[in-house]
């Protein structure tokens, strides 16, 4: 067992870190006001400038414009990032999801077309997969995608399509044979925001904002060669493409998680109850004991998951547990964080006075949506069960 | 960056594996009657030499090797006071600066003629310690010092116990002064870095039984059917045992960390073996529960043996500390002011000290 880096990783490491040190001031991070941390034109900023410098299609193969680095220096390059509290750009689902999906899957028409324009962060993608019928059971999806000579005519709604009111594209599932078995009518198109036809509609979040969307599509006109892979042959893709990213997705999100339990223990020992610290209560040292060695343990999984990657690259039901693990971790470490500011919990996180710029409320409340975006904790349990250990389906 | 076994660490398993299903097929009493078979078999095989330098005739190896031991002990219950001559004695030898009586006592468990017991301080002021049948000397923290002694248990006067794990039978040395010292550590640090090994690799123990009463219960669940199903393709089954596994994953991966970090003495191997004192002291009780309750009924009948898990996840929960003091511990550190607690990654890539022989290194 061996839990180091090479030598020269550790360079690489070292490396991004500095360029982020040096960088990420410009934009305001890494002390930047909580509130304005979120902001998507800030975060598109900050995406653009990180793609203008070449730290874009990290995970690529170099024969498509990539870095293709080796997979632990991905693991690594995003363990600095996170680490450097650098924000989530918004055109996460072009750079780790439909990119690579296109370099697999893609007619090099396609590549041609979009690869270069996500690398210089010049096309914004949203993901056109849920609808409001169908969530956990996506393959029961309804959108339809008629055939009419070298054009497929779209007809259907989706739902909580993040930032589809910033993307100029879309990649979505809809049903291009309504008569086949629903896993098998189902095709993975590219369809231009911007057509005749799309309509987005805002939806307020639990949080207040408005990051995710209904899209509606009417009569939209997506030409066949914006089909991604064979007819009806969309859900294979789609599974696929959820796939991609298993060995480094979470890891920000996990190192992310150490600093707010770093954060959350400094709030819980400046706030005080009668003249002890809330630090001192010995059921808020059990539960901070309890989020740190779930984070330790979340952090090193990763390892061994890297391992496994590197060593056979067979996909096993890694991604389930990792979700599952993390979100409801993260919502625990909110919950307690609600509980540790006390009275201050009353506040709102927009309102003026409020600890820690709201953070702890803001999260607190997006942590609801971590358990069920990206594959609810049902689903990922039932996965688990079925692929990790067997049990009947 | 290799977190998993190596090639050779596979082979070394499948080798202990084949011999201990073999040698637990042939006994058909697991009460305590198999120990004295399996103990001269672990001899044989070199199992109890595996922590010793090698030249006082061990393998040289470290606790990444010896937990692999450990898994394969849990798998099948197996009798034996195997951590106190194949982990705490090696620590304490490679702790100690004077080792002549170690070396001797050594030598002589390596030969099957001497047997370490690990000992337990009862609320009585008595000792109890395991396989009396087998134990020729006790190890023991010796009340109100952090230190951990070795006595020979000679003529001292004893009593047979019921033990709750009947797998490993009990007694108890009314006397510890009727003991004559061998050897006692010298300081602190010693004494907790030898208990750190012991803790994680009761851990490992955990880990291996727990696997395999989840594997059991996995294949029952897919044979038992009710309402004209089998009972694992409810989700209500299928959620508990995907929550078990979660635990049980969780917990590996501590234990794995953990021993990692004790070879290569790091910052935070202390912090480590907490943690995984912690993980795997709760999570096995828990585990073995669910398993239980899948099991339905039958799972409370003596015959079916399912208890024999719980009775063992419950004795090596609280070997060497319980889950409650290691959690108390954790606290302890991370709310400490010094914050690098936090940052085991940094412990993880400025290892110090030689890192021990794996099995992995052996040629």
């Amino acid at each position: 067992m061996d839990l180091s880096f090479s030598a020269e990783d550790e360079r690489f490491r070292a490396e991004v870190r500095d360029w982020l040190a040096r960088e990420l001031p410009a934009f305001g991070y890494p002390d930047i006001d909580q509130r304005r941390r979120r902001d998507p034109e800030l975060r598109r900023a900050w995406e653009d400038h990180m793609c203008r410098h070449g730290w874009s299609g990290i995970s690529w193969p170099a024969e498509f414009g990539g870095k293709g680095l080796p997979l632990q220096r991905q693991v690594i390059f995003w363990e600095e990032y996170a680490s450097a509290d650098a924000p989530m750009g918004i055109n996460v689902l072009g750079h780790g999801i439909l990119g690579p999906t296109l370099v697999v899957y893609g007619s090099d028409e396609q590549r041609n077309r979009f690869l270069p324009r996500i690398l210089r962060n010049e096309e914004i993608w949203c993901q056109g997969y849920s609808e409001p019928n169908a969530g956990s059971d996506l393959a029961s999806l309804t959108t339809r995608a008629e055939r009419r000579g070298d054009v497929y005519v779209l007809n259907g709604q989706k739902v909580w399509t993040s930032f589809a009111h910033l993307s100029d594209w879309c990649f979505l599932l809809a049903r291009t044979d309504p008569e086949a078995p629903k896993h098998k009518g189902i095709s993975f198109l590219l369809v231009d925001m911007h057509a005749p036809g799309v309509e987005v509609r805002p939806i307020v979040q639990m949080t207040g904002e408005a990051d995710f969307n209904e899209v509606y599509f009417n009569d939209v006109e997506v030409p066949v060669a914006m089909r991604v892979g064979a007819e009806n042959g969309g859900w294979p893709i789609a599974m696929a493409a959820s796939a991609f990213e298993r060995g480094t997705y979470f890891i920000p999100r996990q190192v992310r998680m150490q600093r707010e339990l770093e954060a959350l223990i400094r709030l819980a020992k400046s706030r005080n109850e009668g003249s002890a610290a809330v630090a001192d209560d010995p059921v808020v040292r059990d539960r901070i004991a309890r989020l740190y060695v779930d984070v330790t343990v979340m952090r090193l999984h990763s390892y061994r998951t890297l391992t496994q990657l590197m060593t056979s690259d067979v996909p096993g039901p890694e991604s389930s547990y990792t979700k599952l693990f993390w979100s409801e971790a993260h919502q625990e470490l909110m919950n307690l964080a609600m509980d540790v500011l006390g009275a201050d919990a009353l506040l709102d996180h927009e309102d003026a006075h409020v600890a820690d710029h709201g953070r702890w409320q803001y999260d607190y409340l997006y942590t609801r949506a971590e358990t069920i975006l990206a594959g609810t904790s049902e689903i990922q349990r039932n996965v688990i069960a079925e692929r990790a250990l067997g049990l009947p389906r | 960056m290799y977190f998993q076994f190596s090639d050779q660490q596979v082979t070394f398993r499948d080798a202990i594996r084949r011999a201990l299903d073999v040698e637990m097929a042939r006994q058909s009493n697991r009460e305590g009657e198999g120990a004295r078979a399996l103990w001269q078999l672990a001899g044989a095989q070199g199992w109890l030499g595996i922590m010793l330098p090698e030249e006082c005739g061990g393998l040289g190896l470290g606790l990444c090797d010896a937990l692999i031991l450990y898994e394969e002990l849990g798998q099948v219950l197996a009798p034996g006071p195997f951590l106190a001559n194949s982990v705490l004695l090696p620590a304490f030898v490679t702790s100690c600066s004077s080792t002549g009586p170690l070396d001797a006592l050594s030598s002589s468990v390596l030969a099957g003629e001497s047997v370490l017991a690990l000992g337990e301080v009862s609320d009585r002021g008595t000792i109890y310690f395991d396989h009396p049948g087998l134990a020729t000397h006790v190890l023991v923290a010796p009340a109100g010092k952090n230190a951990l002694a070795i006595r020979s248990i000679g003529n001292a006067k004893t009593r047979d116990r019921k033990a709750f794990d009947p797998t490993q039978p009990l007694a108890e040395i009314m006397d510890i002064d009727d003991c004559e010292l061998l050897a006692e550590t010298a300081d602190c640090a010693a004494a907790h870095r030898i208990c750190d090994a012991g803790r994680v690799a009761a851990a490992a123990e955990i880990i291996g039984c727990c696997e395999a009463i989840l594997r059991k219960t996995v294949d029952y669940a897919g044979v038992r059917h009710q309402f004209g199903q089998p009972i694992g393709s409810f989700q209500a089954i299928k959620h508990r045992l995907a929550n078990a596994y979660i635990r049980l994953e969780n917990a590996r991966t501590s234990v794995y960390y953990a021993a990692w970090a004790w070879d290569n003495s790091t910052a935070q191997a202390e912090l480590a073996a907490d943690v995984a004192a912690a993980c795997a002291g709760e999570m096995g009780p828990y585990l073995v529960g669910e398993c239980l309750q899948v099991h339905g009924g039958i799972s409370f009948t003596w015959e079916s043996g399912l208890h024999l898990h719980l009775r063992r996840v419950q004795r090596l929960s609280r070997t060497l500390g319980t889950p409650r003091r290691a959690w108390r511990s954790i606290a302890e550190r991370v709310l400490r002011d010094d914050a690098s607690a936090l940052d085991f990654a940094a412990g993880a890539s400025a290892a110090q000290g030689k890192p021990a022989r794996q099995a992995s290194d052996a040629v």
